[in-house]
């Protein structure tokens, strides 16, 4: 089929009247999470995904992935109005939106933000469905050992990517990867780590863990540290840019566009880093960099811009190889394994209606948020006025009685209690929850691909180093990690990344 | 010494990894040509052990320069959210729904600090309300409201 049938066909899934209506309601809750503080698109897919059991595939992917690229969108809105980020993403677009906020031209920078988000989301996911053929054809010829080093190298570079060190970040990757040997061994079925309890034999429910890790810990920290700040919201003046804004933010749209496109295939560097490398782009690239910092429109639209591409093409090594590139993206795959689905390059040919949908579903979305955004801006900022409190007894009940519902019974609350503390450990000691949850996604992955290749290469562990794809993975891995070891992106990287 | 947060990572390390290693063996680690269930365990474990034991000399050394593991202020949060999962799992089957989830609310309700105590029948109504027309009716699961009857 060639590429304009095939993404026909993906249009008639996503306008299916009830993925239409999850696609809207994904949108709908991400810009609202996107806008609380406190509340991210990792807690909130975490809660859904108990719920996502009882839903057909496509509806619950397209849901999903709606809350994922919703909040990128709804955490500008916070950090124009009130200079407070709703999400780490948005953090960057606070310099200068808000700003512009202060001088009146909120209007503007919101629908900026908007339209440059907008087109970015257009171009990212137009890339996932040009790169998808190609891209698959290739993945299609790695044998095991490809897919353990290609598996290798992407802990290996999200773990020197994150805060607090090469050491602690390899060192929690491995954590996940013990948690996720739970279970039968795939290749002799014996039973690992399942301490006589029947219920552990399928492995750790991966729900409950992001469950216990996210929600439960988070609120936990939030609790703590309540500090609750007062906000002002400025007026937000009228909603189109002039003439001049257009013509100095659409040169700064294409460049975060193209940053951000780029920095969301690659593993680790995630949606914070591209918004945070676009603008420090635009501002080097200007011929006025002293206009930066008091409400420059390049520096809404370059950073909002890459972060909604950054968005869409995460989805390009999650679908067409497995390999989440960010907590997110793991969580997104836990979804699709849930569903029985396996990502990977055979995705686009097995699952081709939900691949092409969920692909068309992101295209409708974003235009969605585009309605949802401008007009209903008010409505968005008075969220900000529900109180911690009401919050979190709602998250808390909505994780029990989700987890709950998984299999009637008690066992996995109490497993959401451990994870809770396990979560709240790992907080206290800097180790970041999100690189556990992809070790436990990538560990069986690792495991399965590395016994295969050892035993097809009757033992040789040269076969590695020997086989060239291989081999690049191996030395792209090791180079990251050698890089980060010595401090060369450390500066960066301690503004710009998503924990 | 109060433990700072490098010196309990590198303790997480340890014990996760001292246990992997412990139990890995015992599923047999097989041989290079055809690796066994214990083998990743064993591997994994033993690299734990290391950058444990790596973290745990880097943190000693710069002894001081960093700040406790644990604050006082998340003792409250920490105990009272935790009992309050720990109360629903306990309840849920032989109370139901409505009882389990109103304990597992007032329990929560306490981990922050200050009154309003008049809000929490409120929360409680709203909460409960939204829980049930969620799963009871948008998501149609035989969910029992209270143990006896319904």
């Amino acid at each position: 089929m060639d590429f304009l049938s095939l993404l026909a066909m993906g249009l008639q899934v996503a306008l299916d009247p009830v993925n239409l209506l999850y696609c809207l309601m994904g949108v709908t809750l991400g810009t609202a999470i996107g806008v609380l503080p406190g509340v991210g698109p990792i807690i909130t897919i975490a809660l859904l995904l108990p719920l996502t059991f009882g839903l057909p595939t496509e509806a619950s992917i397209i849901l999903l992935a709606g809350i994922y690229y919703g909040a990128a969108y709804g955490g500008s809105t916070t950090s124009i109005l009130v200079n407070l980020p709703g999400e780490a993403s948005s953090a960057v677009t606070c310099i200068d939106g808000h700003q512009m906020a202060k001088q009146g031209r909120a209007g503007s920078a919101l629908a900026v933000a908007a339209l440059g988000s907008f087109f970015a989301g257009t171009v990212g996911t137009l890339l996932i469905a040009l790169a998808g053929p190609p891209l698959a054809a290739i993945a299609m010829r790695f044998g095991a050992a490809e897919y353990a080093s290609l598996v290798l190298a992407a802990l290996l570079m999200v773990a020197a990517m994150t805060r607090g060190g090469v050491i602690k970040g390899i060192g929690v990757a491995l954590l996940g990867i013990v948690f996720g040997l739970a279970g039968s061994d795939v290749l002799s079925g014996a039973f690992r780590f399942t301490f006589g309890i029947p219920e552990l034999r399928d492995g750790i429910d991966f729900a409950v863990l992001a469950v216990g890790l996210f929600a439960i810990a988070e609120i936990i920290s939030n609790l703590a540290g309540s500090a609750q700040s007062t906000m002002s919201t400025n007026k937000i003046g009228r909603l189109w840019p002039t003439r001049d804004d257009f013509r100095r933010a659409w040169p700064a749209v294409l460049r975060g566009t193209g940053i951000g496109a780029l920095l969301g295939v690659l593993p680790g560097a995630g949606l914070a880093m591209s918004s945070f490398s676009a603008y420090m782009v635009e501002k080097s690239v200007s011929k006025e960099p002293e206009r930066f910092g008091v409400g420059a429109i390049e520096g809404v639209a370059a950073p909002e811009s890459a972060n909604n591409a950054a968005s869409q093409t995460g989805f390009i090594p999650t679908l067409l190889l497995a390999i989440p590139g960010s907590p997110v993206m793991a969580l997104m795959l836990g979804a699709f394994m849930i569903h029985g689905v396996a990502p990977g390059p055979r995705m686009m040919t097995d699952h081709a209606p939900l691949f092409w949908g969920l692909i068309a579903s992101m295209w409708i979305g974003n235009l969605f948020l585009v309605i949802l955004n401008l007009p209903l801006i008010g409505l968005w900022v008075k969220l900000l006025k529900v109180p911690y409190h009401w919050l979190y007894v709602f998250v808390l009940a909505f994780a029990c009685v989700g987890v709950f519902t998984m299999g009637s019974s008690s066992f996995q609350l109490y497993a959401l209690v451990f994870f809770g503390v396990l979560g709240y450990l790992l907080k206290a000691a800097g180790l970041s929850p999100a690189l556990f949850i992809l070790g436990f996604i990538l560990g069986p992955m690792f495991e399965e691909n590395f016994r295969r290749a050892l035993s097809i290469s009757r033992g040789n562990a040269m076969t590695f180093i020997e086989r060239p794809i291989s081999l690049t993975f191996v030395v792209l891995g090791l180079l990251v990690v050698a890089l980060t070891a010595t401090a060369f992106v450390r500066r960066g990287r301690e503004e710009a990344t998503d924990d | 010494m109060t433990i700072n947060s490098e010196i309990l990572a590198s303790l997480i390390f340890l014990f996760f990894g001292v246990t992997a290693i412990v139990f890995g063996a015992g599923f047999g680690f097989g041989t290079p040509r055809a690796l066994g269930a214990g083998a990743m365990p064993v591997l994994v474990g033993g690299a734990l052990c290391i950058l444990g034991g790596v973290q745990f000399l880097r943190a000693l050394r710069a002894n001081g320069n960093f700040p406790a593991a644990f604050s006082r202020s998340e003792i409250r949060p920490l105990v009272f959210i935790l009992s309050a999962v720990f109360a629903f799992a306990t309840l849920i089957l032989p109370v139901g729904l409505v009882p389990a989830l109103a304990l597992l609310i007032a329990i929560a309700w306490f981990s922050e600090k200050g009154g309003r105590h008049r809000e929490l029948v409120g929360a409680m109504v709203v909460v409960i309300v939204v829980m049930i027309a969620i799963f009871n009716f948008g998501l149609g699961l035989p969910i029992r409201l209270f143990a006896w009857g319904f």
